[in-house]
């Protein structure tokens, strides 16, 4: 059954938009406090919570198939990133989760997080819900394909990397990873930040330390953006040898090789060039912009294209 | 209403309150150590130095009871809303 529809996802709402943006901004914060708007890491339906049981799961997906595509969104984003524009207006509510189930015959997940957490730790909660996704799911799962825009492609990077093949039977499923406009080599804006807070608390005066304690109040998730590289206590985390990756990355401007296309990238991400091996594919969009990729005509052929090679 | 909108409502409410905590305390600390300054001077002039410190004695008692003023109405404020969505969350149940 195609999971299209005309319902208004909640997903979509000014109120649940604000609670993400928050969680980017101090969901560490929240989440020590115990405060009800923190976001505990699950999948969600239709804007809702997907209970990861035998009911919900077919409640959800009614003719689920072998091949699993999960979806992670980005800093301060939820799940309602990945729907095309014609959809957030209450039309056909289409993502690449739902083409790719029409089209290629992929069952979609979407993960909503709290994107204010560090990496680290979100990568932690992906690893152990993919496992309960692998052993709820009602079918043999042939392959997982993962993909994740900004923030959400260093959370997948990291969870491969720190989920041990023996104890998790999700990862040996994991064919393909796509990383959309993911800051592997750092985020320049974290970067300008850390740097204006440090400079600003080097000032005696009262107002610079104020503001720079403001500046310094951003979440551990938004520090981790400036580093990349999904960090972890052992450095960058390691490519998933089994599987093939592909970094899809969006330009400002129509050629890429424009100063500023080169300089600013997406407006936020730069195209990197990778460095070391087994070197990832680099795909680019010029005229993309950053949260543009995440529900792109062009990029979905991509991946469809990238779902259809061998 | 909704419970996740209730849920909602309550971390919104208890999010204020710590913000106008931290808000008040930081403008406290801040307010304290900028009107030090003139009070230090002051004191160094012999004749002068005992009524400014009855003035500074006076102005920290009334600040510091009007920033006390300030968390004690937000807690008050903020008890009364956790009060009335918890009234609305055991309905809709």
């Amino acid at each position: 059954m195609d999971e299209r529809t005309t319902r208004p996802d909640p997903a979509h709402s000014l109120p649940e938009r604000g609670v993400s943006i928050l969680n980017g901004m101090i969901g560490d914060y929240l989440q020590e406090r115990g405060n009800e708007l923190a976001i505990g890491m699950s999948f969600r339906h239709r804007g809702r919570p997907l209970p990861l049981d035998a009911a919900s799961l077919h409640a959800a997906h009614p003719s689920p198939t072998r091949k699993l595509c999960v979806l992670v969104h980005g800093f301060c984003c939820n799940e309602s990133v990945w729907t095309f524009p014609a959809g957030a207006r209450g039309h056909e509510q289409e993502s690449y989760g739902t083409r790719l189930q029409h089209d290629a015959g992929y069952t979609a997940f979407y993960v909503r997080y709290n994107t204010g957490l560090p990496i680290a730790e979100n990568a932690a909660h992906l690893v152990v819900l993919l496992a309960e996704l692998a052993t709820a799911y009602p079918l043999p799962v042939e392959e997982i394909m993962l993909i994740g825009h900004s923030m959400g492609g260093l959370v997948i990077r990291s969870a491969c990397a720190s989920a041990r093949p023996e104890s998790t039977g999700w990862l040996a499923r994991v064919r393909r990873a796509i990383y959309i406009g993911t800051p592997h080599d750092g985020a320049d804006l974290e970067r300008f930040a850390h740097g204006a807070t440090s400079a600003l608390k080097a000032f005696p005066g009262h107002v610079t330390q104020l503001i720079g304690d403001l500046l310094n109040l951003r979440s551990r998730g938004t520090k981790d953006l400036g580093v990349g590289h999904a960090p972890s206590p052992e450095g960058a985390a390691p490519w998933l040898a089994s599987a093939r990756h592909y970094l899809l990355m969006g330009t400002l401007t129509k050629d890429p090789r424009h100063p500023v296309g080169r300089l600013f990238g997406d407006a936020l991400v730069r195209v990197p060039y990778p460095k070391e091996a087994p070197e990832p594919e680099v795909i680019v969009f010029p005229g993309v912009h950053h949260l543009a990729l995440a529900h792109d005509d062009a990029v979905y052929r991509c991946i469809r294209q990238i779902c259809a090679g061998a | 209403m909704e419970k996740e909108t209730i849920r909602q409502l309550r971390g919104l409410n208890d999010l204020v309150a710590d913000a106008v905590d931290a808000g008040v305390t930081r403008t406290e600390r801040i307010h304290r150590s900028i009107a030090r300054y003139p009070y230090a001077v002051l004191t160094r002039i012999g004749p002068v130095a005992a009524p400014v410190r009855v003035v500074e004695y006076v102005e920290t008692t009334i600040t510091g009871t009007v920033y006390w003023s300030v968390r004690l109405v937000a807690r008050v404020s903020g008890g009364v809303v956790s009060q009335v969505l918890e009234r609305l969350d055991a309905r809709a149940r």
